[in-house]
């Protein structure tokens, strides 16, 4: 079983991901995740939490192990033309002892995503808004081409491919789905009680 | 009027020192400093008389005082000013301890003196912009803000306990609850905090991260951290994300500077050409004590911010979700 669009498979990301493996920004401090998307009343029946922090919440436990503790508080409103505003904020603490913060929104423009990785070595830095190489401005229309070898469906597919051909092992094996879920639903706990909710004991202790 | 600064130990003291002298209705005349080599130094350095003895000090015929001593000495010296009747500017945070603050307003109260809290960011143009569109309700109701405070670590008294109060947190988290209050005139109800000490081998948190719900509902997440690196452009940021029922503000309030790649000091450096805060905070505090007007930012201001603070230390340490118990004044 494998989980469609992880951000694990966009390159910026995946990037990231071996720079902090490789140590680039030391011991990890603050972990900051953004990730909006405009207000729609389609999403009226959904958790944000799964349905656009999933793929943050998956990043984090790849790039810097388990979750320790969740706190999430979170807003919804209905306009009156039926849209509908949601958005909430995520503080995790890592088993590491890192600090995460997740923004989750949909109450943007446009569809966005960014981090800052901060660490006692460094900070990497990455905001999608920042990141087109080429704008095509006519009137009032912006076109951003995409390119087909850094498409994070398309790289995911062709993992997938190489997978069944038994060439790769699967990278977001089904245990890591469901950890993510874990701390969606850990989320949806806070929200609900008001409270931090404990996944696990950690090393924040020592 | 006549202004003198009590100690030179926060370095905000040489900003408001230079705008006081540009000023053209202040004349800053004297300094006191528990550091008197120090205090020396600035003497010179802005021809003023240096005195060791604080009574001298507050009997130099100054009006008026600029307070810029550690934390923990801002009790001391508020209290000491009022007495003389002079009225005050103190840098923030008001105290490092509730009781404290609470002397302190109530003996400026007593003397009729005016004590303002220094909040420089509320006189960023940006800022003021920012509460406008917020106000005019163009925004449509608030829901949510996301900010930061963001700052390299200072080093000095700021990581000494004793005479700071604590680290990033009492440093940071006032600027961004001082702003929300401000713009939203709402109070905090309940603080959630993670702090920790990452970064640096000090005593004090370096780092943590906090989230409020505000009595009206909106949330709020703050970032104080000193994550900023060395090689970080500038000394650190102001940002906030404002979600409202009709749209997004994004703010980075000092976002207006030229970017300079300096290779005679092999860094790269933001140099900041806006409008400069701290010279209309002494503006505002001048023509406050001149017009006999009352202050705009007030010692409550800052201790409903210093509660906060208190609540995320008390939250970090119950892992808990801690309600803000307001101090009251009878009247």
């Amino acid at each position: 079983m494998e989980f469609a669009n992880a951000p694990r498979f966009a390159p910026e990301y995946e990037q990231a991901h071996e720079q902090i493996k490789k140590g680039a920004i030391g011991k990890a401090g603050v972990i900051r995740l953004r990730r909006g998307a405009p207000a729609s009343s389609r999403n009226g029946e959904k958790c944000i939490f799964q349905a656009l922090g999933m793929r943050e919440f998956d990043w984090l436990r790849w790039t810097f192990g388990e979750v320790e503790r969740v706190m999430a508080r979170e807003v919804k409103y209905t306009n009156e033309s039926g849209q509908i505003v949601h958005y909430a904020l995520v503080m995790l603490r890592m088993a590491g002892g890192a600090i995460a913060h997740v923004e989750l929104s949909w109450a943007e423009g446009t569809e966005h995503a960014s981090f800052e990785l901060t660490g006692d070595q460094g900070m990497i830095t990455h905001d999608s808004r920042e990141s087109t190489p080429i704008r095509w401005s006519r009137g009032e229309q912006f076109l951003s081409p995409t390119f087909p070898e850094m498409d994070q469906m398309q790289r995911q597919r062709e993992h997938f491919v190489r997978c069944v051909q038994k060439q790769e092992v699967p990278c977001l094996p089904s245990r890591d789905l469901l950890a993510a879920l874990d701390i969606a639903s850990a989320a949806r706990e806070s929200v609900r009680t008001g409270q931090p909710v404990t996944l696990m004991q950690g090393g924040d202790e020592g | 009027m006549k202004v003198g600064i009590i100690s030179f130990a926060h370095m905000h003291a040489h900003s408001y020192a230079t705008y006081l002298q540009k000023h053209p209705d202040a004349q800053l005349i004297a300094v006191w400093d528990d550091d008197s080599r120090r205090g020396e130094e600035v003497a010179t350095a802005y021809q003023l008389d240096f005195y060791e003895d604080l009574q001298a000090f507050l009997q130099s015929g100054i009006d008026a005082v600029i307070i810029c001593s550690e934390n923990a000495k801002h009790r001391e010296h508020v209290i000491s000013a009022a007495r003389a009747k002079k009225h005050i500017l103190c840098e923030k945070p008001i105290a490092t301890e509730i009781a404290d603050a609470r002397e302190m307003i109530q003996v400026c109260k007593e003397e009729g003196v005016i004590l303002q809290v220094a909040y420089p960011v509320r006189f960023a143009p940006v800022m003021e912009n920012v509460k406008q569109i917020v106000q005019s309700g163009a925004l449509g109701d608030i829901l949510a803000i996301d900010g930061t405070n963001h700052g390299q670590m200072p080093g000095g008294w700021f990581i000494e306990k004793e005479l700071s109060g604590g680290g990033a947190a009492t440093d940071h988290i006032v600027h961004l609850i001082d702003l929300v209050r401000w713009m939203l005139q709402d109070e905090v109800k309940s603080v959630y905090a993670e702090l920790d000490t990452r970064f640096y081998e000090i005593e004090v948190e370096d780092c943590g991260l906090v989230s409020v719900e505000m009595e009206s509902g909106v949330i709020v997440g703050i970032d104080p951290s000193w994550s900023r690196p060395k090689t970080f452009p500038t000394w650190g940021d102001v940002t906030m994300r404002i979600v409202g029922t009709k749209g997004t503000l994004d703010v980075d309030v000092f976002k207006q500077h030229a970017l300079y790649y300096n290779d005679r000091d092999s860094k790269l450096q933001n140099l900041p050409w806006a409008v400069d805060m701290d010279e209309r905070l002494i503006a505002d505090f001048v023509q406050n004590v001149m017009e006999d007007r009352p202050p705009s930012i007030t010692g409550e201001d800052g201790l409903r911010t210093l509660e906060v603070v208190k609540a995320a230390y008390e939250s970090h340490r119950l892992k808990q979700v801690v309600t803000i118990n307001k101090v009251h004044f009878s009247s």
